[in-house]
C-alpha cells in the first residue's frame, strides 16, 4: 500500500505514516462531513422541533412546559384548522393542475420554429426567478381596486365593475391562485420542455405517416413518454403549493378572516405572532404527515402504472 | 497570386448575444456610476434648522466605528427623519446607523423572535403599548435611568421632564412586579417617535358644498355625514376606514367606537385571575354595526384597506371624512404629502370624547452589545428639535409638551391644541396588561373583517371574537372560572 501511494503521490514510502494508512482503511472518514452536516442541519432540528411540538411556551416567563400530545389535540379541535386545510387543498389542486396544463401548452408551443425563441424562453422563466415576497407585493398593486390595472382593464374591455380581489371571498383565494400560477408555470414549462426534447422524432414522424392526428399523437405518444416529467412537476409543485406562505402573507394576510389562509400561514401566526411555539411545531408535523400521505397515495396510484 | 484570407465572419447569434451583453454591461455600469455620483451629490444636506446643535453633542461620548441597527414601523414616518440624518449621526456620534422599517405585524414577529432567542437583530427597538407586557414585561429590555443620568451619555439640557407625562406613563414605564405600565415603575423605553390618539379629519370644502354645518357628534351622525359626502361619480367617496384583516381594525376602528360608546373590554381581577372579556356586549355589536353601515359609503376595495390606505385616500382627495390616528392623519396637512392640505380640518371623534391612546417608545434589548451607542441614537432622536422636526415635516404626533405649545407647530397644524386635549383624555387599548395582548388584538380583527366582508352578521362576529378572547385568556391563566 505504501509503495502504491509512493507511486501515485511521489511521496517516499517512509513518509506514509500510520495515520494516513488508517485513513485509507476507514471509509467513515469520507462519510464524516456529510454526516455532520445532516446531523447538525437536518436530524437535530427535526428532533428538536418534534420535542418542541410536545411542549408549550410561556411568553411571560420565557419557559416551556410539557403538554404531550395536547398541541396535536388542539389542532384537530380548532375549527379554523379545517378551514385553512380546505383552502390549502383547493389552492394546491388548482395551482398544480393549471400550472401543469399551461406548462405543457407552453412547452409544446416552444417546440415550434420561431424567431426570438431563445429570448422568449428567457422571458418566460423570469417570474420563477422573482422573490415570492416581491411577487406578492407586485400583485397587490395589480389587484388593487383603487389603482390596479386588472380592474381597470376589466372595466375598459368588458365593462365589469371593480372586483374586490383581496378583500372578498372567493376572490381572495382566486387572486392567490392566479399569482402562484403566474410565478410557477415556468417551472412546469421548463421540466416539460426538457422532457419534450427527449421524445424521439422518429416516433412522431411514424405516427404522422400512419395518419395520426395531433391530439392522438399527444395522447398516445407524448403524454406516456412524458409521464416521469409530469410526475416530477406534480410532486414538486404539489409540495411547494401545499406549503404556500409568502404570497398569502403579502397579498391577503389570510383574509377575509381566514378564508384565504393556508396551513403554513396559520403555523406562522401561531409560532411567530402568538409565540405558541409548540403548537406551530405540531402543525408543521401535521403538514409533513399530510405530504407523506399524499406522496404515498400518488406513488401507489400513479407511479406504479408508469412502471408497468 | 496570393489569395487574401477571408475575413472571419461573426454569426448572427453571436453578434446578437455579444451586443446584448455589451448593452447590459454598459447600462449597468452607467447606472452604478450615476447612483454613486448621485449618492455623493445627494448626501443628506441637513438644513440649519434641522441640525442638532453641535453644542448639544459637545462633551458626550463618541462611538467611532460602532454600528447601531434600528427598527421602526413603516407607513407612519417614524423612520423618515432619522433616515435623513444617518450622515449627521455619523458626524456627531461616530455611529454607523442603519434604519429599517417594517409593517407592524412583521416588526412584532421579528422583535419577538429576537428576544426569545436572545439574539435581537436591532439595538434600538421601537415598541408599541400593547406589546409591553409581552416584550418588556419578562425583563427583556435594559432599564434606561442609568443612561439618562450619565452626563457622558445625556446632555444637561435633554429636559426629560418635557415629555408628555401621560405618554410617559403609557409607554415608557413598566412595573415588573405588578405587571403593568405607568409609574411607579422602571424606565424602559424613551418616548418617540410619536405619541397618539385619534381624531376625525374632514374636508371643509366638501362640508360647505354639501351643507354640512358641523362635524358629527355621534356615530349615527358620522354615517349620515359620510352618506352626504358620498359622490363616487365625482370621484369622492364618503369615507374610508380600516376594514382589512389587520390589527388596526381592532385598535382604531372597533376600539374607538367601543370605548366612545362606553364599552368595557373586560371585567374581573387580573391579580385574582378572574378576567372576563366583553366583546359580545351591546356596545361591541353597535360598534361593528356602525362600521358595516359605512361600507356603503366607502371605496369598493375598503375591505382590504389598512391605515395608510385610508390616510392616502384622504391625502389624494378621494374621501370626505375619516377617523384615524393623529400621527397618520397629520400628513393630510403636509403640503408635500397631501393634495388637500389647505382643505382639511380636524374634530374630536364622536361619542364621549374618549379615544384610544397610542404611540411608540424606543428601547434597548438586554442582549445587544452596543447598549451605550444605542442609547446615544435614542437620545439623539428624542430631543426637542427632533420632535419638532418630525411634526413640522411629516405631521407626526409630538411627544414633548414644548412641541405642543410651539407657535410654528400650531400654525402649521391648527388641530394641535385639540390633539393635546385628546391625548390628555385618551385611554390605552385594554389588552395592554396581558402578554397575550397581540393575540387579543389579532384574533378579534379576523372576526371584524369577516363582518366587513358580510360573511358574518355583526352579532355573530362579536360572539366569535368573544369566544376567541375567552380561549386566549383561559389558556393564559387569566380566567380561572372559564
Amino acid at each position: 500500500m505504501a509503495t502504491e501511494r509512493a507511486a501515485t503521490t511521489g511521496v517516499p514510502p517512509r513518509v506514509a505514516s500510520r495515520f494516513w494508512r488508517h485513513l485509507d482503511n476507514n471509509p467513515w472518514v469520507f462519510v464524516l462531513p456529510v454526516t455532520v452536516y445532516l446531523l447538525a442541519l437536518s436530524i437535530y432540528p427535526l428532533v428538536y422541533s418534534f420535542v418542541l411540538s410536545l411542549k408549550e411556551y410561556h411568553v411571560d416567563t420565557r419557559s416551556f412546559s410539557w403538554v404531550g400530545l395536547g398541541n396535536y389535540a388542539a389542532i384537530f379541535q380548532n375549527p379554523e384548522f379545517y378551514t385553512v386545510f380546505r383552502n390549502t387543498a383547493i389552492f394546491t389542486v388548482a395551482t398544480v393542475a393549471i400550472e401543469l396544463v399551461l406548462g405543457m401548452a407552453l412547452a409544446l408551443f416552444m417546440t415550434r420554429r420561431m424567431v426570438g425563441k431563445s429570448l422568449l424562453r428567457t422571458v418566460l422563466i423570469i417570474p420563477m426567478m422573482t422573490t415570492p415576497m416581491v411577487v406578492g407585493l407586485m400583485w397587490r398593486f395589480l389587484f388593487s381596486t383603487d389603482f390596479g390595472i386588472i380592474d381597470y382593464l376589466l372595466r375598459i374591455l368588458f365593462r365589469i365593475p371593480p372586483v374586490n380581489w383581496l378583500g372578498s371571498t372567493p376572490f381572495s383565494l382566486i387572486s392567490l391562485i392566479i399569482t402562484d400560477i403566474w410565478q410557477w408555470t415556468p417551472f412546469a414549462f421548463l421540466i416539460l420542455y426538457a422532457g419534450l426534447q427527449t421524445v424521439p422524432d422518429e416516433l412522431l414522424e411514424a405516427a404522422r405517416v400512419d395518419g395520426a392526428r395531433a391530439v392522438q399523437v399527444f395522447r398516445h405518444i407524448i403524454v406516456p413518454l412524458l409521464l416521469p416529467m409530469i410526475t416530477v412537476v406534480i410532486l414538486f409543485r404539489g409540495m411547494d403549493s401545499f406549503r404556500a406562505f409568502d404570497t398569502v402573507y403579502t397579498l391577503t394576510f389570510g383574509g377575509p378572516g381566514r378564508t384565504s389562509g393556508t396551513l403554513s400561514f396559520l403555523a406562522y401566526l401561531e409560532g411567530f405572532a402568538y409565540s405558541h411555539l409548540g403548537l406551530a411545531s405540531a402543525m408543521s408535523y401535521v403538514m409533513v404527515a399530510v405530504i407523506i400521505l399524499g406522496v404515498t397515495v400518488y406513488r401507489f396510484a400513479v407511479m406504479q402504472r408508469i412502471v408497468r | 497570386m496570393e489569395r487574401k484570407p477571408k475575413a472571419k465572419r461573426i454569426s448572427r447569434r453571436k453578434f446578437l448575444s455579444t451586443g446584448a451583453g455589451v448593452a447590459v454591461g454598459a447600462v449597468t455600469g452607467a447606472s452604478l456610476l450615476k447612483s454613486g455620483a448621485m449618492a455623493a451629490s445627494h448626501a443628506p444636506v441637513i438644513p440649519a434648522t434641522r441640525r442638532t446643535p453641535a453644542a448639544a453633542m459637545g462633551g458626550l461620548k463618541q462611538f467611532p466605528g460602532v454600528t447601531v441597527n434600528s427598527i421602526f414601523v413603516s407607513g407612519e414616518h417614524d423612520d423618515t427623519l432619522l433616515r435623513e440624518r444617518i450622515g449627521d449621526v455619523k458626524n456627531q456620534l461616530g455611529i454607523n446607523l442603519t434604519v429599517s422599517d417594517l409593517g407592524a405585524g412583521a416588526m412584532h414577529d421579528k422583535i419577538a423572535e429576537g428576544l426569545r432567542s436572545g439574539h435581537s437583530p436591532y439595538d434600538v427597538s421601537t415598541i408599541v403599548g400593547f406589546w409591553l407586557a409581552e416584550m418588556v414585561g419578562p425583563g427583556n429590555f435594559e432599564p434606561l435611568e442609568p443612561y439618562l443620568k450619565n452626563p457622558e451619555l445625556t446632555p444637561a439640557d435633554f429636559d426629560f421632564a418635557d415629555f408628555v407625562p401621560k405618554h410617559l406613563d403609557y409607554i415608557s414605564y413598566w412595573n415588573l412586579q405588578e405587571h403593568r405600565n405607568g409609574r411607579p415603575g422602571q424606565l424602559f423605553l424613551l418616548p418617540g417617535p410619536h405619541s397618539d390618539a385619534h381624531m376625525v379629519v374632514y374636508r371643509k370644502d366638501l362640508f360647505d358644498k354639501y351643507n354640512i354645518s358641523a362635524p358629527p357628534k355621534t356615530w349615527d351622525e358620522y354615517v349620515q355625514v359620510a352618506k352626504k359626502l358620498h359622490h363616487p361619480a365625482d370621484g369622492i367617496y364618503g369615507t374610508a376606514f380600516v376594514a382589512a384583516n389587520d390589527p388596526s381594525i381592532s385598535l382604531s376602528e372597533w376600539g374607538n367606537r367601543y370605548v366612545s360608546m362606553g364599552g368595557k373590554f373586560y371585567s374581573g381581577s387580573l391579580r385574582d385571575k378572574t378576567v372576563v372579556p366583553h366583546l359580545d356586549s351591546p356596545e361591541s355589536v353597535a360598534a361593528i354595526e356602525n362600521m358595516v353601515e359605512l361600507l356603503d359609503y366607502s371605496p369598493p376595495g375598503v375591505t382590504s384597506y389598512a391605515l395608510t390606505n385610508v390616510a392616502d385616500a384622504m391625502s389624494a382627495g378621494k374621501i370626505g371624512i375619516m377617523m384615524i390616528w393623529v400621527t397618520i392623519g397629520g400628513r393630510a396637512w403636509a403640503p408635500s404629502l397631501s393634495k388637500v392640505a389647505d382643505k382639511v380640518a380636524a374634530a374630536v371623534p364622536p361619542g364621549n370624547g374618549v379615544t384610544i391612546r397610542g404611540g411608540w417608545g424606543m428601547g434597548i434589548p438586554k442582549d445587544v452589545k452596543n447598549k451605550e451607542a444605542a442609547w446615544a441614537v435614542i437620545r439623539y432622536y428624542s430631543t426637542k428639535e427632533a420632535d419638532k422636526a418630525r411634526v413640522m415635516n411629516y405631521g407626526t404626533a409630538a411627544v414633548r409638551t414644548s412641541t405642543f405649545k410651539d407657535p410654528d407647530v400650531v400654525k402649521a397644524y391648527p388641530y394641535y391644541p385639540t390633539f393635546g386635549k385628546l391625548l390628555e383624555n385618551a385611554t390605552p387599548y385594554p389588552s395592554i396588561p396581558f402578554p397575550e395582548s397581540w393575540e387579543l388584538v389579532m384574533e378579534p380583527s379576523k372576526s371584524w373583517n369577516l363582518a366587513m366582508a358580510k360573511q358574518l352578521k355583526p352579532k355573530e362576529a362579536c360572539q366569535q371574537a368573544q369566544a376567541a378572547a375567552q380561549e386566549i385568556l383561559k389558556k393564559g391563566g387569566w380566567s380561572k372560572s372559564a
